[in-house]
């Protein structure tokens, strides 16, 4: 959030401070809403955890077979280990940082496409409205868990670019889909901000002075709908991964070895029986980061919209 | 309104067309293609795999096979199963029946606990229970569904055994009892998230209600409590409502196939799934263009109850 509202102000031609800096309003206003505070200290837990953590635990070791029976938790393995003898804990936090990954990159890539077409058919109207908002309606009408079920089945486990590692590969390619499938909202969005916004005197004055389409869409209207698309940015990132989780553990995600909290749960299940405490982990993982991701969102929501003054 | 809706069927009507486009071009794109069952197959010789892509139309251009789909469509043959052979018709209306049970059961579940809970935490707001079904509400809103419904399925079926794991009936048996343990699990992990959305849009819809004065007419009048919430203002909350409980029938559609992948239920959800793994085109395309379909009609219903329940609302 910091950064956003800083590279705001840091853009050349920005019109003079106000006595309360934008950036400072907000961060006082989403400081008030404590679910939010409480819910980022919890996520950059989990994003440190997720980064860092794997170096300080012990390292899967393919050779030592010592562990496989070992399943329980012990002192060494605080959440015990899964049936290869991996320990659980490194694995959860690995695999944090894959959904993350997944969840931000398919967020940011959802927001964009939806950011551009909504913008396209919110400044050009006529043709080019009707024309991207049936586009719109038409993948409004495929319900999502099939259609990212179609692409993702029909990508899986296909080489799609050479020279780089397929487990890389995989993780763009499910960030790909997710963003691709993802992006009718924010277009939704974009277009109604962009609809009220061109009317206003600003965008006249604009016009005016001779600024072009594409000066008024990047320096005047997208920054006016920023707040907004923002929100949505945010609640997007939870949603992805959610999203790439339930793929992951369809088995139509990420694919084992590398790990994904949805394709470690789907693991745990033929466990169920022996260690029914693995299936448990990773739904608490994702559920603590969706729900931390949400609360900001609401904060954010709250801190950023003009009309609430206090 | 007859003619609204009639207009609204039409318009309709190109939509769920380009939709069909668009899922045709989709699954045309793919990579592996409606072959793929039989370029894996090393008894199928390549002369044999052009013989099949003649007899399947695949050697013609695409908006030919495209309009070949779509007068077959129109005819009501969705084409046969490139896995069982059997017409994809048929097979839909095999699969298509437990869903419906399910689909159906778990809806009236969600309406009637989303509803109670909405109203009743609006009428007590900002009490102990309006805040536990607010805290519900946000946790069924970040709830991963399909590790609740393991999480359901490791409790109630592996470890305490109260329930079955899955299946629609135990062998040998078809009561009715016997199929009501089996919905228990698969019916609330279905409708947790129904429940949890429902009840807060119920809540807030109530709670603008309650303040508009024809209430407060109806308390000065003097009736009792319960006639003023249940009969003035409950019926006028539930007009929104209703509008986003139509348009989440598809998502409980979609929601079919976790729970189904999960609770073993041979329904569409499930034949969708495996279809996917079978590279079965034919059936895949017809469950999505129903899946589109009931997307359309669901839109239009929750326009129409709109209009419908609210006189204020006219379409001309």
């Amino acid at each position: 959030m910091a950064t956003a509202t800083a590279s705001r102000d840091a853009r050349p031609g920005a019109t003079l401070p106000p006595p309360e800096s934008f950036g400072a309003m907000v961060l006082r206003r989403f400081l008030k809403h404590r679910l939010a505070v409480a819910s980022t200290v919890m996520l950059v837990v989990l994003v440190l955890g997720s980064v860092i953590g794997p170096w300080f635990l012990p390292a899967y070791d393919a050779q030592d077979l010592s562990n496989t029976n070992q399943l329980v938790p012990t002192l060494a393995h605080p959440l015990g280990t899964d049936e290869l003898g991996q320990d659980v804990l490194a694995r959860l936090l690995y695999a944090g940082r894959i959904s993350l990954f997944v969840g931000l990159s398919a967020a940011v890539l959802g927001v964009l496409i939806g950011t551009l077409i909504g913008a396209i058919t919110g400044y050009f109207g006529k043709w080019i409205d009707t024309l991207g908002m049936r586009m719109t309606d038409m993948f409004l009408c495929i319900p999502l868990l099939m259609l990212l079920l179609v692409l993702s089945n029909f990508t899986r486990g296909k080489t799609l670019v050479p020279f780089i590692a397929p487990e890389l590969q995989q993780l763009a390619l499910i960030a790909v889909i997710i963003g691709a499938s993802s992006w009718m909202g924010v277009a939704r969005l974009v277009r109604g901000e962009f609809l009220s916004l061109r009317e206003q005197e600003f965008i006249e004055a604009s016009l005016s002075v001779g600024g072009k389409s594409a000066w008024i869409i990047t320096r005047h209207l997208i920054p006016n709908a920023m707040a907004p698309i923002f929100v949505a940015a945010t609640l997007q990132v939870g949603e992805a991964i959610i999203l790439e989780s339930g793929l992951s553990f369809l088995g139509m995600g990420i694919q084992p070895p590398v790990p994904s909290w949805g394709n470690m749960l789907s693991n745990a299940q033929q466990y169920m029986i022996a260690t029914p405490w693995l299936a448990v982990y990773p739904g608490i993982m994702i559920f603590l980061t969706v729900v931390s991701i949400n609360f900001i969102g609401d904060g954010l929501r709250d801190a950023l919209d003009p009309k609430l003054k206090s | 309104m007859g003619a609204y809706i009639l207009r609204r069927l039409l318009t309709s009507l190109p939509l769920l067309l380009g939709v069909t486009l668009l899922l045709f071009c989709i699954m045309h794109l793919m990579p592996g293609g409606p072959l793929a069952a039989y370029t894996q197959n090393p008894r199928v010789r390549p002369e044999d795999l052009e013989k099949i892509k003649h007899i399947m139309g695949l050697d013609q251009p695409l908006y030919m096979q495209y309009l070949y789909w779509l007068r077959s469509l129109l005819t009501g043959n969705l084409g046969n199963s490139l896995f069982t052979g059997q017409a994809v018709t048929e097979m839909i209306a095999s699969f298509l029946p437990n869903t419906l049970v399910l689909m159906g059961t778990s809806f009236i579940v969600s309406l009637a606990i989303g509803v109670f809970l909405g109203v009743m935490s609006a009428v007590k707001q900002y009490t102990a229970f309006d805040f536990g079904v607010t805290t519900f509400a946000f946790i069924g809103y970040s709830l991963p569904v399909f590790w609740f419904g393991v999480m359901l399925l490791l409790l109630f079926a592996a470890q305490l055994k109260w329930l079955p794991s899955g299946g629609v009936h135990d062998l040998g048996e078809t009561g009715l009892l016997d199929l009501i343990e089996h919905l228990v699990l698969p019916v609330t992990m279905l409708s947790i998230v129904s429940v949890a959305s429902w009840s807060r849009y119920m809540r807030s819809s109530m709670l603008e209600v309650i303040r508009q004065e024809y209430v407060r007419t109806a308390r000065a009048k003097g009736l009792d409590e319960f006639r003023v919430i249940g009969r003035h203002a409950f019926r006028n909350a539930l007009v929104p409502v209703v509008t986003i409980i139509a348009l989440a029938l598809p998502g409980i559609f979609g929601g079919a196939i976790m729970t189904e992948t999960i609770f073993a239920w041979p329904g569409i959800g499930r034949l969708f799934f495996d279809s996917l793994g079978r590279s079965d085109y034919p059936v895949i395309m017809a469950i999505l263009t129903i899946s589109a379909a009931l997307v359309v009609v669901s839109n239009i219903l929750a326009d129409i109850a709109y209009a419908a329940l609210d006189p204020r609302i006219r379409y001309d």
